[in-house]
């Protein structure tokens, strides 16, 4: 395509500031960078936008068992079409309580009003659900046009059948997917992800689970003891019995196979699985899976092209630290941070430890860039959910992080840096490095809360991307992102025809014209047991137009120039852009 | 003269001494030589003891008592030739094994001195002392769990010897025993307030099983005691640490540091607490003047290193690294730190040599294993790495069941998300 004149001449602030450092050397790029101000800040609107439930999840000062700690997932999805991000919160329950009829913790879906506030539909829509909840992905997975829910449980899980009438149906059961074993034990699934992984244009799904928990066998903190600096706090996740992951094969007729030991999936010991991220890491047409494991190595099954994966997370490199040790993982999201054509993985982890950054160098090869990229200086938080958002649209994406502890025993002390932690925000350089800007951030960012699953989508469409944060026993936070000066950006929806419909999977590329290339995928879960918006957004800088090309699961190529602020919407073979 | 013999009788006072008689018996000797001994006489009574020698030049008894008298006189090459002369009059001598495996503790040589007193024990196994010095000294060489064997036997022989409970604690402790060392270390700190030894283990027990305000507790106690023991003021600021308490560490630390601003360890703690607030600037900067203070402080090069390889600067955190190791070539976590940093500055033959020593030394940490075997994956070694790959994986599986076996057992474990190997 071609660009107007005058865009041709206008330079980029990150430009500008390059050549202002070749012409004054005393300064590094990194410095310049750095000290550039924000122009963006996070403010939590939640209470005026009427998110007002609390999600209610284990004893809120002292837990018995491991499952009181991980806390719940949150979705941005638009359930009724409309073009606005509605609102799903997974919530959980509490052993010792004791709930009237009625009057306990139930799922929240809020139908976005298109003026900043939500309206809670959660009983309309048939989704009002309680028990030990976990995670949400979204995806259609009958195609039909409506974005179904499948939302995990310790226990038996839910599928939401969008019916398109803003009502939801469970069909768990019919479908195959409750992931009951029928023994009276209950599994403990975590994060999940809707994928097409043999490419016949119906989505898949995967389940991770966490450890097989069972209260009565469980071991009790005081018997053991079970320590954390000094307090006795819940047992585990290490000397139990890790849980085996799940993968579903989508039949076609609105019912799934469990095809977890065919697949190959067996093959991986039980692990710790919590966050769940489907990617093409290896850029062969195929999705891959990965899983952040909490406190073993992660796994990463490669797809090997005939239903099957093979684990290779350790010959990946991407199983483990830097040193070879194994984290607590916990959140996991993907980009091509530095445009090299590879999609790298940023993944949370305990407190004591950094968040890992694992860049990608092609053909299933990836190095631990942690701390070249500037991201080993913050220990002290826990990181849960996280992703790669680009916040100031100047086209590289940086990294935010969901923040707290996971045992409430640590109270407000000064224990690393208490139950409740802010939020970090990096900031993507360019070069390879992220600077630590959380400061200059906004309240939003600075506001401590024990946060567990966020999920990313711009709820007002104002083009900018806001963070809705799930919170431990706490109201969620709904970070509106907010840009001092306009910016320009493209957002994409993708409609599939021979692939599903919620074109997951896909890839998208966009160039913009210094010939700088971003990409992006369509993607179901992610981040900690979090479902952000299906549509790919992409910051564009000072550039006011871009092309994008469009890579199908189905193999069709799409390609179109598209305009800066929009919404571009993109059905399979028909490029031009609605 | 100096009486170092420690824990031995130490009788050396004034004495006058006894008339010497014409021709003697042996009987008359050894009982001169006896009562001089109880005056407190030792030379007198060695030379009575080798006036009996002469006599009766077989028998191993007079030869220990020589060598007693020689070691308290601080003459203790010649001591230990006699023990091993009576020895060898005498295998079956408990009392000769027994003191000479004091006497080689002393010369710092527990290899040789353990066996004798092993020998000992296994002719008496009844005498307490030997228990109780046999225990004391595998305590002493990281045997814990056959010091317990002895300790507990000991303290059944005498359960009012303070120390023997505080050692029995020690090895209850090392073998994993959290609960019952601290009832050791408590009934040691019963039975002899005045034993700062015992009270400070007692302490950092509590602190470790949970019960931090006691176990502070117990170092303010020492303090009272002591009130210039500064190394109770960094336990206490250690007892924080623990807790994550770091601000009251920071504090603690720097009033050490301002009572003695050459206590190199109280620099070293004080970085350790910076260091957790992520504070790192502040952190390097007390780190080196715990350096300065004392170079050989080979915790402080390991964890400037690991501040460095924080930064990226992998050049700095090598030269660190391999500071640590040469002052301490077992430290096994120096070795694989600097495996792993080599690795990352694409030295992959000085990384593979630094984490083929970490393994060597922690055979059971699967960390250097899983470098290593990304190191020989990236040399192009798939046989190789695999093999490390898999060793790493099987000894990440003996870990787990361990872990396994502690939860259903009962023992103390650090329990949750956080894997070995924190920053």
């Amino acid at each position: 395509m071609r660009f107007p004149a005058s865009q041709r001449q206008t330079q980029s602030r990150r430009a500008f500031v390059r050549s202002l450092c070749a012409a004054v050397p005393v300064f590094s790029f990194d410095q310049l960078v750095s000290a550039l101000p924000l122009g963006v800040e996070f403010v939590n609107v939640a209470r005026e936008a009427g998110l007002r439930a609390k999600t209610i999840f284990g004893s809120e000062r002292k837990n018995t068992y491991l499952l009181e700690t991980t806390g719940c997932g949150c979705a941005f999805i638009d359930y009724d079409n409309d073009g606005w991000l509605d609102i799903f919160l997974v919530n959980g329950t509490r052993f010792e309580a004791k709930w009237a009829p009625g009057e306990g913790p139930v799922s929240r879906l809020y139908k976005n009003n298109r003026d900043g506030t939500f309206t809670d539909v959660t009983f309309e829509a048939g989704v009002a659900r309680g028990g030990w909840g976990q995670g949400v992905c979204a995806g259609d997975y009958d195609n039909d046009g409506w974005v179904d829910l499948f939302v995990t449980y310790w226990g038996d899980c839910a599928l939401w059948h969008n019916d398109g009438n803003g009502k939801f149906t469970d069909v768990a059961k019919q479908s195959g997917v409750t992931t009951d074993r029928g023994d009276g034990t209950r599994r403990w699934n975590t994060g999940c992800a809707f994928v097409d992984y043999d490419k016949d244009g119906r989505l898949d799904l995967f389940v991770a689970n966490y450890i097989d928990f069972e209260p009565k066998t469980a071991p009790l903190p005081e018997s053991v003891p079970c320590l954390y600096k000094g307090l006795v706090v819940a047992c585990g996740p290490p000397g139990l019995k890790g849980g085996r992951n799940i993968l579903f094969h989508n039949r076609g007729d609105g019912t799934f196979a469990d095809v977890s030991e065919k697949a190959g999936i067996l093959k991986t010991p039980g692990t710790y699985g919590l966050g769940v991220l489907v990617s093409d890491f290896d850029n062969d047409g195929w999705p891959d899976i990965y899983v952040a494991n909490d406190s073993t190595s992660a796994a990463l099954y490669q797809n090997n092209h005939d239903g099957t994966f093979t684990d290779v997370a350790i010959e990946a490199g991407v199983a483990y630290s830097p040193d070879g040790k194994p984290q607590a993982g916990m959140g996991v999201s993907a980009i091509d941070y530095d445009g090299d054509g590879n999609l790298d993985i940023v993944k949370t982890n305990f407190a004591g430890d950094t968040s890992s950054l694992y860049r990608n160098l092609g053909k299933m090869n990836f190095d631990d860039q942690t701390f070249q990229a500037g991201l080993g200086k913050n220990t002290r938080f826990l990181g849960w959910g996280v992703g790669f958002l680009d916040f100031d649209n100047d086209g590289w994406s940086d990294i935010f992080v969901c923040n707290g502890h996971v045992y409430p025993e640590v109270g407000e002390t000064e224990l690393e840096s208490g139950y409740r932690e802010r939020k970090v925000l990096y900031r993507n350089l360019g070069n390879r490095k992220f600077a630590d800007v959380s400061t200059e951030a906004g309240p939003g960012i600075l506001e401590k809360v024990a946060g567990r699953g966020c999920a990313f989508g711009d709820f007002d469409n104002d083009g900018d991307v806001d963070v809705l944060v799930s919170c431990m026993n706490d109201v969620p936070q709904l970070l509106r992102c907010d840009h001092a000066s306009k910016t320009n950006w493209v957002k994409v929806k993708l409609m599939g025809v021979k692939s599903n419909r919620s074109g997951i999977g896909a890839r998208i590329y966009c160039i913009t014209e210094d010939g700088h290339r971003q990409m992006d995928e369509v993607r179901s879960g992610g981040s900690y047991m979090s479902q952000s918006d299906l549509r790919v957004h992409f910051g564009l800088g000072r550039y006011t137009a871009a092309k994008l090309e469009i890579v199908w699961p189905s193999g069709t190529v799409d390609r179109l120039s598209v305009e800066a602020n929009h919404v571009i919407t993109v059905v399979e073979g028909k490029a031009a852009a609605r | 003269m100096r009486c170092d013999w420690v824990g031995w009788l130490c009788l050396l006072v004034a004495v006058s001494p006894l008339p010497l008689h014409g021709q003697e018996t042996l009987a008359q000797l050894e009982a001169r030589a006896r009562e001089l001994r109880a005056r407190g006489d030792a030379a007198g009574s060695l030379a009575a003891w080798e006036r009996a020698a002469a006599l009766d030049p077989k028998s191993a008894g007079i030869q220990d008592e020589i060598g007693f008298l020689l070691a308290v006189l601080n003459r203790r090459q010649e001591a230990i030739q006699h023990f091993e002369s009576a020895i060898r009059l005498d295998p079956r001598s408990a009392p000769a094994h027994y003191h000479l495996g004091v006497a080689y503790w002393i010369e710092q040589d527990p290899n040789r001195s353990i066996p004798q007193l092993q020998s000992a024990v296994e002719i008496e196994p009844r005498n307490f002392d030997y228990r109780f010095h046999l225990g004391h000294a595998l305590n002493a060489t990281s045997h814990f769990a056959e010091a317990l064997e002895q300790l507990q036997a000991a303290t059944a022989l005498n359960a009012r010897h303070a120390e023997a409970w505080n050692q029995l604690g020690l090895a209850r402790q090392n073998t994993g025993d959290a609960a019952r060392a601290v009832e050791a270390y408590q009934r040691a700190v019963n039975l002899d307030p005045s034993n700062l030894d015992a009270r400070n283990n007692f302490g950092f027990m509590l602190v470790n099983t949970g019960r931090a305000a006691e176990g502070v507790a117990q170092f303010q106690a020492i303090l009272k005691a002591d009130p210039s023991n500064n190394m109770a003021r960094v336990n206490i600021g250690f007892a924080h640490l623990q807790k994550a308490e770091l601000a009251e560490a920071e504090t603690d630390f720097r009033e050490v540091i301002r009572r003695d601003p050459n206590s190199a360890i109280a620099h070293y703690d004080l970085a350790v607490a910076l260091k957790q607030r992520d504070q790192l600037e502040a952190a390097k900067a007390e780190l080196g003047r715990a350096l300065a203070l004392d170079p050989g402080l080979a915790d402080a090069h390991y964890t400037l290193g690991i501040i460095h390889w924080q930064n990226g600067d992998f050049d700095e955190a090598a030269k660190e690294m391999r500071a640590a190791v040469s002052i301490r070539p077992d430290y096994a976590d120096a070795h694989f730190m600097l495996g792993t940093v080599l690795k990352q500055k694409g030295d992959l033959e000085g990384a593979a040599a630094a984490l083929r020593a970490a393994i060597r030394l922690d055979p059971h940490n699967p960390g250097p294993y899983n470098t290593l075997g990304q190191v020989l994956r990236q040399k192009g070694d798939v046989e190789g790495s695999r093999q490390a790959f898999a060793e790493g994986a099987s000894a990440k599986l003996k870990k787990e069941a361990e872990l396994g076996k502690m939860l259903q057992g009962g023992t103390t474990q650090s329990a949750g998300g956080p894997p070995a190997g924190k920053l």
